[in-house]
């Protein structure tokens, strides 16, 4: 079955959604990944860059052919004038280690080639020979191309009857709407699960057969463009990589090429859904009239992932001048406009608090956590008819209840409890908001301020972690600001998972993807992490 | 197999499950206690505003009752002794689990197996009671099935003994003075 379905796939597969499973497959070949484009503007005519045990470099050129043939005169538009350079002179790439020597450049396609266009690279192989030149321009074609794919998946292939319906589910959801991300968590977990510390061998098919799988799970999603559930299905593969890693003590290093995978995927659904936020007219989407009541809904995680693109890029120094002040002026007018549907909103508002904080819009932290602090104390107290479902409810669930559609009716009670409030109580602490806290204070001890502090880094990786406290802190109906403070002070370091401390925009990511796991010490951990840039005139 | 449609079988049987449990959260003794699903962990703990720190691991708390086929003809009347059945076996598992927590806290009345309405008044001078809206947001009652017509007896006695009528205006007088000295307490200080 699972070769079918890779099949099927890679017949309307375009270059960028086999890319990730194409580089997984060179690394369990034995090669090392240099670079892999996120078909930007900076593609500078290689999509793969690997180099394998020898040193030797490999350059590969993807081409979605859909099914078909490789003409020769497509070959000599859209691929010739960018391989033979690479063949013909000295390779130029930051990723190239000085001296390395290209020995093949691939055409990759997800087709076949024609006669002609075969022969035309077989003649310029044959001068290359002639000359001396030891590098030579090979092809891989769809046949090729889909035994690479699938060699490594038959034992980590979804076999088991439930796990087949929900990997055909996902495969052949129609990919407009949210994603499924827990049914793509309990896959990976699967595939991820060893009695015994992996060897490398097992190791490398089972990081290759991740990747497939959830590429195979987004490709409808992909193929629509559907930026967040990309986003939301890529930070599920990065959380359940790094939560392998965490169960066999590997290093980062050790799967650094996949965590790299993985985050290139976040970042480009982050980046393509902020141009398309930038050229949208509208930001309705499918059955505008329906979409219409759900906008403002909407927009804190329009707000939140644009803000999370902005603090990425600007941390990988690559924000693009030509739409960074378009998103900026499409923040300003989320203000104002947003409702929250439940605590799971949580995550996306930490983000844009993190982007008005390196925007230096100082005002504006302030503003932003009070709005949201009153939001809580209202739409959760005692007279709110509406309660915010806690994090564990997602956004459908909580409107689906809300719309009063049958049997889904949220039957837990939020009167009066958060998880939501001692984050935001303590970010506004950590801001200095001692006047905004005190004429809150009294509202703010009618509350039960809960928590999940999960046992291990392992369960803070996990969806549902197996151990962890369910934690509820009642506030002193008397508390003081310095014990505030000092509690506050003490927090935002909890969290000892490495790779976090390099890639915090991640662990933002993270929490979109389980808002479960937005707590105070994570919120401080995140706010510490963005500090506001240098005041103008101040010493740097 | 007979005519079977299981889309319509799994929205009753849903439907009839979601009835049994609200059924017997009502009779059991739930009490008026919010219900809180947890998703993940293995234990509860709570922080009060006075320092003092409880953990407890979580712990299954199960109830069993059969449905014989020949019940099924009166499928409502099944269902009904169902829910009675097991809002009985969880009544009484929540029950021990209360006195036991309370056990742990000097909140303890002991009327030596009686129920008078020095009892109540006992209990009543032992617990915070706030007030809504003006209105004393009073504690559920709940006693045995042994003492409840005693009690219900002593209740209803108590309605039309002027002198008990102002022993409790007198208490609820105090617990209102006692509710506004803690609402002014609410706030933040240096």
């Amino acid at each position: 079955m699972i070769e079918r379905v890779v099949e099927n796939w890679l017949i309307s597969a375009g270059e960028r959604s086999y890319q990730i499973p194409f580089c997984q497959a060179l690394l369990s070949r034995g090669q090392k990944v240099l670079h892999s484009t996120r078909h930007c503007a900076m593609e500078m005519g290689k999509d793969i860059i690997a180099q394998d045990s020898d040193g030797h470099i490999h350059v590969y050129q993807l081409k979605s052919l859909k099914g078909g043939r490789l003409t020769q005169s497509a070959y000599r538009s859209d691929i010739a004038p960018q391989l033979h350079p690479l063949v013909l002179g000295k390779p130029v790439h930051p990723s190239i280690p000085e001296g390395a020597k290209v020995k093949a450049a691939y055409i990759v396609m997800s087709g076949d080639i024609n006669e002609e266009a075969a022969r035309e690279i077989d003649d310029l192989n044959k001068t290359l020979a002639e000359n001396n030149i030891q590098t030579s321009i090979k092809t891989i074609t769809f046949g090729e191309l889909l035994q690479l794919f699938i060699q490594n998946l038959h034992r980590f292939a979804p076999a088991e009857p439930r796990q087949a319906k929900m990997f055909l589910e996902l495969f052949l959801a129609d990919g407009t709407g949210a994603f499924p991300k827990e049914k793509l968590w309990r896959l990976l977990e699967s595939v991820f699960h060893f009695e015994k510390k992996p060897s490398e061998t097992e190791l490398r098919e089972a990081l290759s057969s991740s990747a497939l799988i959830s590429t195979l799970a987004l490709s409808n999603f992909q193929q629509n463009e559907n930026w967040f559930a990309e986003f939301e299905g890529w930070t599920v593969y990065l959380v359940a990589l790094l939560r392998f890693a965490e169960a066999w003590s590997l290093s980062d290093e050790e799967i650094s090429v996949e965590l790299d995978i993985a985050l290139a995927a976040m970042f480009g659904a982050l980046e393509g859904l902020a141009k398309e936020l930038c050229s949208r007219e509208t930001l309705f989407e499918g059955h505008a009239l329906a979409d219409s009541v759900l906008l403002n809904f909407k927009r804190p995680i329009m707000l939140g992932m644009a803000s999370l693109y902005l603090i990425w890029a600007e941390r990988l120094n690559v924000l693009p001048k030509d739409h960074t002040e378009k998103l900026f002026k499409f923040i300003r007018e989320q203000y104002g406009k947003i409702s929250f549907w439940g605590e799971s909103a949580g995550p996306y508002i930490l983000a844009n608090l993190l982007f008005m904080r390196r925007a230096g819009y100082d005002n504006m932290v302030g503003k932003f956590l009070c709005e949201v602090m009153d939001q809580v104390l209202t739409r959760n107290g005692r007279h709110s008819q509406f309660p915010m479902p806690s994090p564990y409810y997602g956004f459908e669930e909580c409107l689906l209840s809300l719309a009063g559609a049958p049997d889904q009716a949220i039957e837990d009670d939020f009167t009066h409890s958060s998880f939501l409030l001692e984050p935001i109580l303590h970010l506004m602490v950590e801001n200095g908001m001692r006047d905004e806290l005190t004429a809150r204070w009294a509202q703010i001890t009618h509350f039960s301020l809960r928590s999940f502090l999960p046992a291990s880094s392992y369960d803070f990786l996990s969806f549902r972690a197996k151990q962890g406290n369910n934690m509820t802190r009642i506030p002193k109906m008397t508390e003081s600001w310095t014990a505030l403070m000092e509690a506050t002070s003490k927090l935002g370091g909890g969290r000892k998972i490495d790779f976090f401390n390099k890639h915090p925009y991640a662990l933002a990511a993270l929490l979109v993807a389980m808002p479960q796991r937005l707590n105070s010490d994570v919120g401080v951990y995140l706010f510490r992490s963005f500090e506001p840039p240098p005041k103008e005139g101040s010493a740097s | 197999m007979l005519p079977n449609f299981s889309k319509i079988q799994n929205l009753l049987s849903d439907r009839i499950y979601r009835t049994i449990k609200e059924k017997i959260r009502q009779k059991s003794g739930a009490f008026d206690a919010p219900t809180v699903s947890l998703f993940e962990g293995d234990s509860l703990s709570v922080l009060r505003e006075d320092g003092t720190y409880d953990e407890s691991k979580l712990s299954k708390m199960e109830a069993t009752s059969i449905i014989q086929k020949e019940q099924l003809a009166n499928p409502n009347v099944a269902i009904g002794e169902t829910i009675e059945a097991l809002s009985e076996q969880l009544a009484n598992q929540q029950v021990k689990v209360i006195i036991g927590e309370l056990e742990k806290t000097p909140n303890q009345v002991d009327s030596g197996g009686k129920f008078t309405i020095e009892t109540v008044f006992e209990a009543l001078e032992k617990i915070r009671i706030d007030f809504i809206d003006g209105q004393a947001s009073m504690p559920q009652l709940v006693v045995s099935p042994q003492l409840f017509a005693s009690a219900r007896d002593i209740f209803i006695a108590s309605e039309n003994d002027p002198e008990i009528k102002k022993r409790f205006d007198e208490l609820m007088e105090r617990k209102r003075r006692e509710w506004l000295d803690r609402e002014s307490s609410r706030k933040l200080v240096d």
